[in-house]
C-alpha cells in the first residue's frame, strides 16, 4: 500500500482537505429554545461576529480548502447567512452547503451526505454543533489520521479530544452531556472501549489488559472537541447502519463489532491549545467570554473584524451586487465596523454612546450604536448593537443581543437576552435565564435561576422553516453551483419568504396569545417556555406534540434529552416519567407526578396498603383510597418501574447482568429500603404476566405465561436477590408470593402447588424454608391470629397439599440415603 | 533522630534444598549469600546506610545468621519474630507462610523509633539506584513510596531457550494491575487478579480524581516500601495479616478516594489503644513536639499519597528456579560493580578448561579434561576428570565424578554425582547420591520424593 514517495507526497494536489460541519445540536431542549430567538444556535452573535464565523476563520487558518455545511432545520437562515456573507466572494469554492431538512439526527445528515457522493477523502467531521473554536491548526490532524491508517489500515476514525485538568468537573469548558470515559492503548491511542454512561464503576475487561504489548490508558472526562477525521468508509458506515445516529453510537458499535468488521478508531489527545466546542447554551456564553478574555487568539474581535474590512475592500464586485436582505437579524453581520480593542479588554464597535458616569470595568464588548448611560455598571458582558442600557442597571456575565432596551436599577446576571427585549425598570434576573426575542419584563420583576422566558405569540420557526423548505428545495443544489443567478433565487426566496410570513401571522393570530402576567408583571409580555418533563405542573406546550408524531422521533427524544439545554444532566425520574409519557396511557404519568411532589413517608408501609394501591393503580380509580398513595407512592412507583424492567427484559431478551444493574440503579433513585426493595422484587416477578399481557394468544393462562417469563429471565432474578442459603430473603420471598397470593386466589393463588414446584426445582427456594416458613403459618392459623376467609381456602389446600408431597418427597430421599 | 529503621525480611525457607539448616537468605548466588545483595542495596544509599537496621528472622536460623552477619562489618539488630503456632518441623512451613508480614511487623513493631520505615525482603537482587525513590518520598511527603520493577522475561543467552530446571512446574505469577497517573507517578489503585472475576473494576470516583491513569501489567512488586509510621500504625492496628496483598491495595484505594484510614483499623478497641500507643511512645521520646504532630489525629501524612518509582535497571526478586539461575549468572558481574572485587575464576589449569564466566569456589579440586562454562561452583567441590560441566550451579560440597556431564541444573550441597552421568534440566536437591550412567532429563531428586510440589516458590506473602 505504501509506496516510497516523498514526503509532499501526502498532500497530492487533487487531495482537498475537507471539513464537514453539522449545524445541529439534535438536542430537543436548545432547539426549543433556538426556535423562539429565530437564529440558530451557530448563528448566534459573538462578539460582533456569528459563531459559525468563527469557526470558518478557524478552518481557513488551518488550512482547510472545503467546507461542507449541513444544516436541518435552520437551513435557511444558515444560507441566507452564508450567501450574504463575504465568505462566498471571498473564497469563491469554499463552502458548499447541503440542507437535510429531513434530518433528525448526525446519523440521517450524514446519509445525506453520502448521497451527495462528493466525499472521497479523508475528512474532518465537526459535530455536536459544528461550531468548534480553536486557535490550534487543525490540518495536523490529517497527518495524524494518515499515520493511524499506515499502522492499522483498519482505522477508519480518529477522536480529538483535549485533555482537562483533574478537576475537570469544575472546568467551566466541561458540561455534563460530555461525560466520557474512554479506554485507549497508552501507545498506539487505540480506542478500545468507550462509554458516556455515568457509572459508579467501569469494568475493563481482563482479556484486553493481559493482551501482548497493550498498555491500557483511562481517560475520564477529557474535553470533548467534537472532532472526528473520518475515513469515506465512515459515510458508509452510517448509511449501512441506521441505528447509528449520533456518534456515540456509531463508536460503540465499531468498537463493539471490532472483530466481526475489523474496523478500529484512534484517539488523539491535544495537551494545549484552546479548544471550545459550542453544542449548548452554557458553552455558548463561555465561548463569548473566552473570546473577549482573548484565550482563543489570534481568533479575537478586533482582528477578525479588521480582517472582514480588509477582504471587503479588496472586493470590487460591481459583478456580484449585495443582495438585500429583509431578514435584519442577518443583514447586520454584513456591515463591518471598526472594533477598537482597549485595556482590561474592553471592545467598542464603531460608534457608541458611553455615559462618562458608566462603570465598563472589564471583558465587556460594545456593540454599534448601543447607549449606555450613567451609573451603569458592566463587567464580562457582551452588548449587541443599539442597546440601550438605563441608569444604574447593573450587567454582569451577560450577553445582550441587538437592539435591546434595559430599564433603570437592573440587576442581570448570567443571562442572555435576545433580539428586541424589552426590560423596563427594576427588573432583577437571575442565572441561566434567556429570553427570547420580543419578550418585555414588567417592572419590578424577579426572574429566578434556569428561566426561559418565550413571547407566547411567536410561532416556532421550525415550522416556518420547514415549508420554506419545502418551497425551495429544488433550487438549493443549483445555488452552490452556478452563484451568478444568485440575484434571481434570492428574490424567489424573498417571495417565499414573504408568503410564509403572511402563513405566520395567520397561525399566530389564531393562537390565543397567554402571557403568564404572575412570571413577567403587568406590563411584561411573555410566558415561560415549558418542556414536557421539566416542569411537573404544566402541560406540553402546543409545538412539541405538533412536532412530534411518529415513533422514532420519540425515540429519538427520550436519548437526546439527557441533557438540557444548558447541557445539565436531567434527572433520571423525570427522564422516565417522559418515556412514561411516550408509552404509557395518560392517566398513570399524572399520578407519578402527583407523587413526585408529595414526600413519602418514611415508614414503609404494610403490605395490605401496597397491595391497595397497586391495584388502585391496575384500575385507574385513584378516588377511594387517596391516603394510602401518599404512604406508599414511592414503593408503588418503584414496583411498578420494576415490572416494567422485567417487562422490557422479557420482551427484548436483555441479559441478565444490565436487569440486575439497572434494577439496582432503581433502588436508589426511588430511594426504596432494601426489604421493600426485595419486597417490590418478589411481586414485579410473579404480577409481571398478571398485569402485563405478556403472553401471546395460545398462552392466555396465568400460570403459563408466568413459567414463560420465569424461564427466560425471573426465576435468575430471583436467585440473585434471595439467595438460597439466606433465611431472610426466603422467608421473605415466601411471604411476599403468599399475599400475592391471597390477593389474586383466582389466577395466582390456586396455582401454587405449581408455582412452588418450579421454584423447588429450579433452585430458587430451599425445601427447608418452605417446611419453616409453612410450619409458621400453621402456629399462626392454629393460634388464630390468621383467619382463613373461605375463598382462600382453595389456596390454603393446595398449599398443604404441597407441602405434604415436598415433606413425603424428603423422606423418600431419605429412605433412600439410608438404604445406600 | 534517625529518618528511616531499615527493616529487612530474612525469613522464609528455602525450599531449594531440602536441607533446612539453610535459610534462604542464606542461600548462596555467586558464592555469596542473598542477604548480602540485598544488604549491598540497603548500604548504596547513604540515609538508609546510616540507619538503625533490624534484621527479622525466624528462631531456626536466628544462630546461623548471627553467625554469617557478625562477619560483615555492620551494625544490625537481629529480632526473632514470635512463632504462633509450635508445630513439628514438617507442618511448621506451611504455617510460616500463613503467617502475614503485618504479623510480623507487630512482632517488632516497639523497636521502631523513626518517622519513616524502609521494609525490604531480602530476595531482592541486582542493582538499584534508590536516590529517586527516597527523593520521592521525601518531595512528595508520601505516605508509601514503592519500587515497581518490570517483570523480567528470562534473558535468552545466544539462541539457546532458557529451559527451567527440574520437574516442569509453571509459574504463572498472578498478574497485578497496577494504575498509575504517569505524570505524578502515583499509584491510584493495585488489583491482584486473584480477586478479579472478569473485569478490572474502574471507580468513578478514582476516576475523576485522576482522569488521566494507565494500567500497568508489566510491573511487579520488588518489596521495597519506604512508608510513614503514621501508615503503618494504621495496618499494625487493622485486622489484616497480609501487607501487600490486603492492606495495601486496601490503604491506597482509601488515599485515592480521600477517605480516612482510619478507617482500616477494624474494631473500636484498636483504636482506643491507637491512643495509649501514643502515650507510651512519648515515654520513650524525648521528643515531644514532634511526636505530637506525628500522632495528630486527623494526620495529614496520611493522605500523602501513593508513589512509586520504576527502575530500568536489572533487578528482580530471587523466588522461583529461573530467578535464581538468572541471579548466578549476574552475580559475578554486581559483586564487581559492589565491591570492585572479581569473583570470577581465574587460575588457569592444565587441561582443564574453565571459561572466564565461570566463579568457583576455594578449596576446588578439578580433574583433568574437564569443562566448564558459565557455572558457579560453590566451596570444597570436587570435580573429577573428564568432566563437561555447562550453565550449571553446584552448591557447596558437591562431589562429581568422573565422565559427567551437567547442563542447566542446579545441584545442592554435600550431593554426589556418580560417574558418566548425564543430567539436563534437573534439581538435584542436598545430600542425594546420584548412581553412575543415570541419565535425568527435567527431573527433581530430592529426600523424600516427589515431595513438594512447588520448588523454590519462596514464601511470597509480604
Amino acid at each position: 500500500m505504501v509506496k516510497p514517495t516523498n514526503i509532499n507526497s501526502d498532500y497530492r494536489e487533487e487531495e482537498r482537505l475537507t471539513c464537514v460541519l453539522v449545524l445541529d445540536t439534535f438536542n430537543n431542549y436548545t432547539n426549543e429554545i433556538v426556535s423562539h430567538t429565530s437564529l440558530p444556535l451557530c448563528l448566534w452573535p459573538v462578539d460582533g461576529r456569528p459563531l459559525l464565523d468563527y469557526t470558518i476563520h478557524t478552518l481557513i487558518r488551518s488550512g482547510i480548502q472545503e467546507i461542507i455545511l449541513l444544516a436541518t432545520s435552520y437551513s435557511y437562515e444558515i444560507r441566507s447567512y452564508i450567501m450574504n456573507s463575504h465568505w462566498l466572494q471571498t473564497y469563491p469554492k469554499l463552502i458548499r452547503f447541503i440542507p437535510c431538512k429531513e434530518a433528525r439526527s448526525l446519523g440521517d445528515c450524514l446519509k445525506d451526505l453520502e448521497q451527495e457522493n462528493i466525499i472521497n477523502n479523508h475528512f474532518i467531521l465537526l459535530y455536536g454543533n459544528g461550531t468548534l473554536i480553536t486557535n490550534e491548526k487543525l490540518n495536523n490532524l490529517f497527518n495524524i489520521h494518515k499515520e493511524n491508517i499506515k499502522k492499522d489500515k483498519n482505522c477508519i476514525m480518529t477522536l480529538v479530544y483535549r485533555q482537562l485538568d483533574s478537576n475537570h468537573f469544575e472546568h467551566p469548558s466541561y458540561t455534563d452531556d460530555q461525560h466520557l470515559c474512554i479506554i485507549r492503548d497508552a501507545n498506539t491511542y487505540r480506542l478500545y472501549d468507550y462509554s458516556t454512561e455515568y457509572l459508579d464503576r467501569y469494568e475493563i475487561s481482563l482479556d484486553l489488559l493481559e493482551k501482548p504489548n497493550v498498555t491500557i490508558e483511562t481517560l475520564y472526562c477529557p474535553l470533548d472537541c467534537h472532532v472526528a477525521v473520518c475515513s469515506p468508509d465512515v459515510l458508509h458506515l452510517f448509511k449501512d447502519n441506521f441505528d447509528y445516529s449520533t456518534i456515540n453510537e456509531f463508536v460503540k458499535g465499531i468498537v463493539r463489532d471490532e472483530e466481526i468488521a475489523g474496523h478500529t478508531i484512534y484517539s488523539y489527545l491535544y495537551e494545549t491549545g484552546y479548544f471550545l466546542s459550542v453544542h449548548n447554551l452554557r458553552l455558548y456564553m463561555k465561548a463569548t467570554f473566552d473570546i473577549l478574555r482573548r484565550w482563543s487568539y489570534p481568533l479575537v474581535p478586533e482582528i477578525i473584524a479588521s480582517m472582514h474590512k480588509q477582504q471587503l475592500s479588496t472586493i470590487t464586485n460591481p459583478t456580484l451586487p449585495q443582495i438585500k436582505l429583509n431578514d435584519s437579524y442577518l443583514s447586520f453581520y454584513n456591515i463591518c465596523y471598526p472594533i477598537i480593542y482597549d485595556k482590561h479588554n474592553i471592545y467598542k464597535q464603531g460608534d457608541i454612546q458611553l455615559d462618562r458616569l458608566s462603570n465598563i470595568q472589564q471583558d465587556v464588548f460594545i456593540g454599534y450604536k448601543s447607549q449606555i448611560l450613567s451609573g451603569v455598571c458592566l463587567r464580562s458582558s457582551l452588548i449587541g448593537q443599539s442597546c440601550i442600557i438605563g441608569k444604574n442597571t447593573k450587567i454582569e456575565n451577560s450577553i445582550i443581543w441587538n437592539h435591546v432596551q434595559i430599564g433603570e436599577n437592573c440587576i442581570i446576571k448570567n443571562s442572555i437576552i435576545c433580539d428586541n427585549v424589552v426590560i423596563r425598570n427594576n427588573v432583577q434576573i437571575d442565572k441561566e435565564c434567556i429570553l427570547c426575542k420580543n419578550v418585555i419584563i414588567g417592572t419590578n420583576v424577579h426572574l429566578n435561576q434556569h428561566m426561559t422566558i418565550i413571547a407566547s405569540n411567536s410561532i416556532t420557526s421550525t415550522n416556518v422553516v420547514d415549508e420554506i423548505e419545502i418551497d425551495e428545495d429544488i433550487s438549493a443544489p443549483l445555488k452552490n453551483v452556478k452563484r451568478s443567478n444568485s440575484k434571481q433565487r434570492s428574490s424567489s426566496t424573498m417571495s417565499s419568504e414573504k408568503s410564509v410570513s403572511e402563513k405566520s401571522i395567520s397561525l399566530s393570530i389564531e393562537e390565543t396569545i397567554t402571557s403568564n402576567s404572575d412570571l413577567v408583571g403587568i406590563d411584561g409580555f411573555g410566558r415561560q417556555l415549558s418542556f414536557i418533563s421539566t416542569h411537573d405542573d404544566q402541560t406540553k406546550p402546543i409545538e412539541h406534540t405538533d412536532d412530534d408524531d411518529d415513533d422514532i422521533n420519540d425515540n429519538d427524544k427520550s436519548q437526546l434529552n439527557a441533557f438540557d439545554a444548558w447541557g445539565y444532566r436531567i434527572e433520571p425520574i423525570e427522564n422516565r416519567d417522559l418515556s412514561h409519557d411516550d408509552e404509557d396511557n395518560e392517566i398513570k404519568p399524572k399520578q407519578y407526578r402527583l407523587s413526585n411532589l408529595k414526600k413519602p413517608s418514611d415508614q414503609p408501609s404494610d403490605i395490605q396498603s401496597e397491595d391497595e394501591n397497586s391495584e388502585i393503580d391496575d384500575s385507574e380509580d385513584p378516588s377511594s383510597e387517596t391516603g394510602s398513595i401518599n404512604e406508599t407512592n414511592d414503593v408503588s412507583e418503584f414496583q411498578q418501574e420494576v415490572i416494567r424492567t422485567l417487562e422490557r427484559a422479557y420482551r427484548q431478551k436483555l441479559h441478565m447482568e444490565n436487569i440486575i444493574v439497572e434494577l439496582n440503579m432503581l433502588k436508589p433513585t426511588y430511594d426504596v429500603s432494601p426489604t421493600e426493595f426485595d419486597r417490590s422484587i418478589v411481586r414485579a416477578v410473579f404480577l409481571l404476566p398478571f398485569e402485563k399481557k405478556i403472553s401471546n394468544s395460545e398462552t392466555t393462562n396465568y400460570w403459563n405465561s408466568l413459567k414463560l417469563t420465569m424461564d427466560q429471565i425471573t426465576q435468575f432474578i430471583l436467585k440473585n436477590y434471595m439467595k438460597i442459603t439466606n433465611e431472610q430473603s426466603q422467608i421473605s420471598l415466601l411471604n411476599g408470593l403468599d399475599s400475592i397470593c391471597l390477593k389474586h386466589i383466582q389466577p395466582i393463588g390456586e396455582r401454587i402447588v405449581n408455582i412452588l414446584n418450579y421454584l423447588y426445582e429450579n433452585d430458587v427456594i430451599d425445601e427447608q424454608w418452605i417446611l419453616q416458613w409453612y410450619e409458621n403459618k400453621q402456629k399462626k392459623i392454629e393460634n388464630n391470629e390468621l383467619i382463613i376467609k373461605p375463598e382462600e381456602k382453595i389456596y390454603y389446600d393446595k398449599l398443604k397439599q404441597f407441602v405434604e408431597w415436598l415433606q413425603n418427597a424428603e423422606s423418600e430421599d431419605d429412605d433412600q440415603d439410608d438404604e445406600d | 533522630m534517625k529518618e528511616f529503621t531499615v527493616i529487612l525480611y530474612a525469613g522464609g525457607n528455602n525450599r531449594l534444598s531440602t536441607d533446612l539448616s539453610i535459610p534462604k537468605a542464606l542461600l548462596p548466588i555467586g558464592n555469596r549469600p542473598l542477604i548480602w545483595f540485598s544488604l549491598q542495596i540497603i548500604q548504596s544509599h547513604p540515609s538508609l546506610a546510616s540507619s538503625p537496621l533490624l534484621i527479622l528472622t525466624s528462631g531456626q536460623y536466628r544462630q546461623i545468621l548471627d553467625d554469617y552477619l557478625s562477619t560483615l562489618n555492620i551494625t544490625y539488630e537481629l529480632i526473632v519474630y514470635r512463632q504462633h503456632h509450635e508445630s513439628t518441623s514438617d507442618d511448621q512451613q506451611q504455617i510460616q507462610d500463613e503467617l502475614g508480614t503485618l504479623d510480623i511487623l507487630r512482632s517488632c513493631y516497639s523497636r521502631i523509633r523513626t518517622e519513616s520505615i524502609c521494609l525490604i525482603s531480602c530476595d531482592l537482587f541486582g542493582k538499584v539506584n534508590l536516590t529517586s525513590l527516597i527523593n520521592m518520598f521525601r518531595v512528595r511527603d508520601a505516605s508509601l513510596s514503592m519500587l515497581l520493577i518490570k517483570t523480567i522475561i528470562p534473558s535468552t543467552t545466544g539462541k539457546e531457550t532458557i529451559i527451567q530446571p527440574g520437574q516442569k512446574i509453571k509459574f504463572t505469577t498472578e498478574p497485578e494491575f497496577y494504575t498509575v497517573d504517569q505524570s505524578t507517578n502515583r499509584v491510584t489503585s493495585i488489583r491482584l487478579k486473584a480477586d478479579l472475576d472478569e473485569y478490572l473494576p474502574l471507580r468513578q470516583n478514582i476516576l475523576a480524581k485522576y482522569p488521566r491513569t494507565i494500567i500497568r501489567t508489566d510491573l511487579v512488586d520488588a518489596h521495597l516500601y519506604l512508608i510513614k509510621k503514621s501508615c503503618l500504625d494504621i495496618a499494625i492496628r487493622s485486622d489484616y495479616s497480609s501487607f501487600r496483598k490486603e492492606f495495601l491495595p486496601k490503604m491506597i484505594r482509601q488515599m485515592a478516594i480521600d477517605q480516612p484510614l482510619e478507617d482500616l483499623i477494624s474494631t473500636p478497641a484498636n483504636r482506643t489503644t491507637m491512643i495509649r500507643q501514643q502515650t507510651t511512645d512519648l515515654d520513650d521520646n524525648a521528643d515531644l513536639s514532634r511526636l505530637l504532630e506525628e500522632y495528630d489525629c486527623d494526620n495529614q501524612e496520611i493522605r500523602g499519597g501513593c508513589y512509586y518509582s520504576t527502575d530500568e535497571t536489572q533487578i528482580f526478586r530471587v523466588k522461583h528456579v529461573l530467578s535464581y539461575l538468572e541471579a548466578n549468572r549476574q552475580a559475578s558481574l554486581l559483586i564487581l560493580s559492589y565491591t570492585n572485587e572479581d569473583i570470577t575464576f581465574k587460575e588457569r589449569l592444565e587441561q582443564i578448561q574453565i571459561s572466564s564466566d565461570c566463579v568457583i569456589g576455594d578449596g576446588h579440586d578439578i580433574g583433568k579434561k574437564t569443562t566448564i562454562r558459565r557455572t558457579i561452583i560453590g566451596k570444597n567441590c570436587r570435580i573429577e576428570d573428564k568432566c563437561k560441566i555447562i550453565n550449571c550451579v553446584l552448591l557447596d560440597n558437591v562431589h562429581v565424578k568422573e565422565g559427567v556431564t551437567l547442563q542447566n541444573s542446579i545441584i545442592c550441597s554435600r550431593s554426589t554425582i556418580g560417574s558418566k552421568c548425564e543430567i539436563q534440566n534437573s534439581i538435584i536437591c542436598s545430600n542425594q547420591q546420584i548412581e553412575g550412567n543415570s541419565k535425568l532429563n527435567g527431573e527433581t531428586i530430592s529426600a523424600i520424593n516427589h515431595e513438594s510440589e512447588v520448588y523454590m516458590v519462596y514464601d511470597d506473602e509480604q
